[in-house]
């Protein structure tokens, strides 16, 4: 990515530049002090958690009991304080009619989750999900057919709503690619993006996407914080679900095939409704925000415009570990979304 | 501020060295991050001695500091907003002296805290998309589309 105005890149430096060079220099100010002793404090352990990729699932809501500890994220010592984080939710307006918050916060987050997903879309329109996952997935049913391609040897069959699946395994995690589309297997937007899929080592994969496609991101999601809150919409109480998974791309969490584009407040986002629920995910200052409630899709998305930092935050007491000595995991979910 | 007394009784002349040439950098990365330059140094003295304690385990040891400095740089914004003091404890910062500059100046701190982390990560630090985005723990993409609404954010201010 280029930064396309040179003069504000240049202006930019050059202020970053001059206010740094006020900061007093600190090299020749060292005094001795008493030794530190660190605090023991309680690990957190991440699960895993799985979402189905079949048919519209709702963000963050199916997960699959048989959690199993996330070897990427497990430390291997105490927290250190240095590197915890007190993050700010996104909530309705003060102001907001009818407005109850629950729970108040501040509340826990959720670790993260160890399967990494991307989202893209064709330039048909076709939407596909990626999703890379510890373990395996259920048998498929019959029929299937397979081949290989790009030096994976992959499976593909036909699910209930028109929805073709292709899968295969990177030796410790199994890859799905999902897309609801009418085209023939080995043909179409699926077979292009199947071309260009990379198993990299300890089974994180790579997407290089095609040019004229669109992006979503992917990746691991980040800890999420989730609460709900009740205001008069359309005259109404309704009750809004929210959910704000941090520091991740929409694709990293959104498994949903039948999601259509749209914006929030010029932002990217996908808007799908299962039954009475629809729900719209959105990016908000590099996190994502899924808001779901029994309503209609364009007061949903009014809503959802209506978000912002409205002081409320995370507790300062909850800290989710982040391995910042890169040990090596045993298996990487991780997927990565290569734009052209 | 003091400096912890392990720091000068260590045996450690690795770390010594590593501290005498990136301390007044993380302090300053630290300044750019808070707005305050006392704060800054604050900061990167509490980084540093995180460091220090693993620092037989680190690999990338910059990358470390770099991450370290954002969380406590975030860690102590979020205190200030729940305590409502630091207005009263600290001083104000000095002038550019150059209006331009101090314009700009101006509307980079009133960015959302990532979009200021991004911009001052590729335009002080000139670190690619993807340093920024392991710096600051996220996927690349959202580097990008967080530094394309920074900029659009920017220009629209200062044009």
């Amino acid at each position: 990515m280029s930064d396309t105005d040179p003069q504000l890149s240049d202006l930019l430096r050059r202020t970053l530049r001059a206010k740094a060079e006020q900061t007093p220099a600190v090299v020749g100010r060292r005094r001795s002090h008493s030794p530190q002793k660190a605090r023991g404090v309680p690990l957190i352990a991440a699960a895993v958690v799985g979402i189905g990729v079949l048919g519209t699932v709702l963000v963050n809501t199916r997960d699959r009991p048989d959690a199993a500890s996330d070897p990427t994220a497990t430390p291997a010592s105490a927290p250190d304080p240095s590197t915890t984080d007190a993050r700010e939710i996104v909530s309705p307006p003060q102001d907001a009619p009818g407005l109850s918050v629950s729970p108040a916060p501040p509340g826990p987050l959720t670790p993260s989750s160890g399967s990494g997903s991307g989202v893209v879309v064709s330039p048909t329109g076709t939407l596909a999900v990626l999703q890379n996952d510890l373990g395996s997935f259920p048998p498929p049913p019959a029929p299937t057919e397979s081949r290989e391609v790009a030096g994976n040897d992959v499976t593909t069959w036909n699910e209930v709503g028109g929805i073709r699946v292709y899968s295969f395994t990177s030796g410790c995690s199994s890859i799905q690619l999902a897309a609801i589309t009418s085209d023939e297997p080995w043909m179409g937007d699926m077979q292009t993006v199947l071309e260009q899929i990379t198993v990299l080592a300890n089974g994180a994969i790579a997407l290089d996407l095609p040019s004229s496609w669109a992006s979503y991101g992917g990746g691991r999601p980040g800890p999420r914080y989730q609460y709900e809150f009740t205001m008069t919409a359309d005259g109404s109480p309704v009750t809004f679900q929210v959910t704000q998974t941090f520091d991740s791309d929409i694709g990293a969490t959104v498994r949903t095939l039948d999601a259509e584009p749209t914006t929030i407040n010029d932002a990217p986002a996908l808007i799908y409704t299962n039954g009475a629920l629809s729900t719209v995910v959105f990016e908000f200052d590099g996190d994502v925000v899924g808001l779901s409630a029994s309503i209609d899709q364009e007061t949903l998305s009014e809503v959802a415009a209506s978000l912002g930092h409205h002081g409320m935050e995370t507790s300062a007491d909850v800290s989710i570990q982040r391995d910042d000595t890169s040990a090596s995991p045993r298996c990487d979910t991780s997927v990565t979304i290569a734009t052209p | 501020m003091e400096v912890v007394q392990f720091l000068t009784n260590s045996n450690d002349t690795e770390f010594e060295s590593f501290y005498a040439a990136n301390i007044d950098s993380a302090a300053r990365l630290a300044h750019l991050a808070t707005g305050t330059a006392s704060v800054g140094l604050d900061i990167a003295q509490d980084a540093m001695i995180a460091l220090q304690r693993r620092w037989d385990d680190l690999r990338e040891p910059h990358a470390f500091l770099r991450r370290t400095v954002l969380n406590l740089c975030r860690s102590r914004q979020r205190r200030w907003s729940r305590e409502r003091r630091w207005l009263a404890s600290h001083q104000p910062d000095n002038s550019i002296g150059m209006p331009e500059l101090d314009e700009t100046w101006a509307v980079v701190h009133r960015l959302p805290r990532r979009q200021r982390e991004v911009i001052i990560l590729r335009f002080y630090e000139d670190l690619s998309i993807d340093q920024i985005a392991a710096a600051i723990d996220v996927p690349a993409g959202t580097v990008k589309s967080t530094l394309h609404r920074a900029l659009a954010t920017l220009k629209g201010a200062l044009t």
